[in-house]
């Protein structure tokens, strides 16, 4: 007589990741015996808002405990969203008056714009963009304000050619992460930030109305994000590349133009690629437009730097070193590498003296391990 | 109080979680949840109500009278009002 094994699929955080977008299908159930592990990786890859719209709508299978628990931790994910959306709202405030219009990057706009409810995106500070030409107002903006930056400039005018954000904090411990551009290390050199500021579109919160990127534009950010932002990438960061690509109107076309003039190409393509493996979801049929470009060996090679071992051994400096263009700029770069002013050494690293030494040997490490 | 709507005030920062509604402003500190009625209530005033309207829907809601809640939802609003989450216009203004 034949046996059949009736075997309960247990869902995994990348499964989650997947819900409500493509095909509906189950995802299992929680796993009984690692609950706390699974939680965690929720709360770390911020996708506790799609565990519980899964667990609603009957796609993930949670016992009473452990739906309370999410729905209880989400509930605390959610709070802390709305803590930082108060913060934009008090912060457009002080740009305002400042003469300064930002756009609004990441968790508020994407969460907001892309997401049929915005409590499926958690989201952890506030990512605001300004013209360069605007940078030095907007810091002074924000420290007028009481939000000190973290980390001083490593040198004078270093912000302006090389630098990519610099994080502010509040009195409240909510961070202002203000960006020049997109992307730190060849990208985002490559990136023509003030152009950034002609793809954008409105995004209404509380009353009020700010920018943020446009719906193509928006998919261009969430794969340089996914792409570059850590070596293995969080889960969101990836599923905002799916949400974007199928949920949002993408001009698959224009994507396709801006990634070319912006270098980006072999960057959309990785992200585009990990949503449809991790996901498990086709992307959408214009998505072949961007698959199709071709690219650069600077550019592949640039890609490497952020996403294989490289980029623990001084990969992105060095491949930003390279995208520099001209001796004197190169020069500057690097001597802002190896010299920094003494209190951006001092701030890094406030549990230490501040060390040359120590800063060169971890250049000296790199290249050790480069050879090796 | 039946000539007058009342609307989610258009300030407020919502998260739906579960069964609740999380709400906050940049006029105030802290946070609110919503849960039960007074979840429904937010929910309903989505779009403008009167006082009267916004009964009926309740009624129809929790299957009870509207002359039997009026009090509470009038108690409710006005709550919901001075924490700044509803605002009411006078019915018939621009």
């Amino acid at each position: 007589m034949a046996m059949t094994s009736l075997a309960v699929r247990t869902a995994t955080p990348a499964d989650v990741a997947s819900f409500g977008i493509g095909e509906p299908r189950d995802l299992g159930a929680a796993p009984g015996d690692d609950w706390s592990g699974f939680l965690a990786s929720l709360e770390v890859h911020r996708l506790t808002g799609l565990a519980l719209a899964a667990s609603n709508a009957g796609a993930l299978r949670l016992t009473e405990e452990q739906a309370e628990t999410l729905a209880s931790n989400h509930g605390k994910a959610m709070a802390a969203a709305l803590t930082i959306e108060r913060e934009l709202l008090e912060v457009g405030l002080v740009f305002r008056e400042a003469g300064l219009n930002p756009v609004v990057l990441k968790g508020p706009a994407v969460a907001h714009s892309a997401y049929p409810d915005a409590s499926w995106r958690p989201f952890g500070d506030l990512d605001l963009l300004v013209r360069t030409a605007e940078w030095r107002s907007a810091c002074q903006a924000l420290e007028g304000s009481g939000r000190r930056r973290r980390l001083p400039e490593p040198r004078p005018g270093f912000d302006e050619r090389f630098g990519k954000a610099a994080v502010h904090r509040g009195p409240a411990g909510i961070e202002v992460d203000l960006h020049r551009t997109l992307v730190v290390g060849p990208f985002g050199l490559w990136i023509r930030p003030d152009e950034v500021f002609e793809h954008t579109a409105p995004l209404s919160l509380g009353g009020r109305t700010f920018e943020r990127l446009d719906d193509t534009c928006l998919m261009l950010h969430a794969c340089v994000h996914a792409a570059l932002g850590w070596r293995a990438p969080f889960l969101w960061t990836v599923r905002d590349v799916g949400q974007i690509a199928l949920m949002a109107g993408v001009d698959w076309g224009a994507l396709a133009t801006v990634a070319e003039r912006w270098r980006l190409q072999v960057v959309v393509q990785h992200a585009l690629t990990m949503a449809t493996e991790l996901l498990r979801v086709p992307m959408p049929a214009g998505a072949e437009t961007v698959m199709a470009l071709s690219s650069r060996r600077s550019e592949r090679r640039a890609l490497d730097a952020y996403v294989t071992e490289q980029r623990t051994r001084g990969g992105t400096a060095v491949s930003t070193l390279r995208a520099i263009p001209g001796v004197t700029a190169k020069a500057a770069y690097l001597r802002a590498l190896l010299f920094p002013r003494r209190d951006f050494l001092q701030q890094r690293d406030e549990t230490r003296k501040p060390s040359y030494v120590r800063r060169w040997m971890t250049a000296v490490r790199w290249m050790a391990a480069r050879r090796g | 109080m039946t000539d007058v709507l009342f609307y989610q005030s258009p300030s407020a920062l919502i998260r739906r979680v579960d069964k609740d509604v999380l709400l906050a402003s940049q006029r105030r500190e802290g946070i609110d949840l919503l849960s039960g009625t007074a979840r429904s209530v937010w929910e309903l005033l989505e779009t403008p109500r009167t006082l009267e309207s916004l009964l009926d829907a309740l009624a129809e809601i929790y299957a009870v009278e509207p002359g039997g809640i009026s009090t509470d939802v009038e108690s409710l609003l006005r709550d919901l009002e001075a924490r700044g989450w509803v605002e009411r216009v006078a019915d018939g203004d621009d």
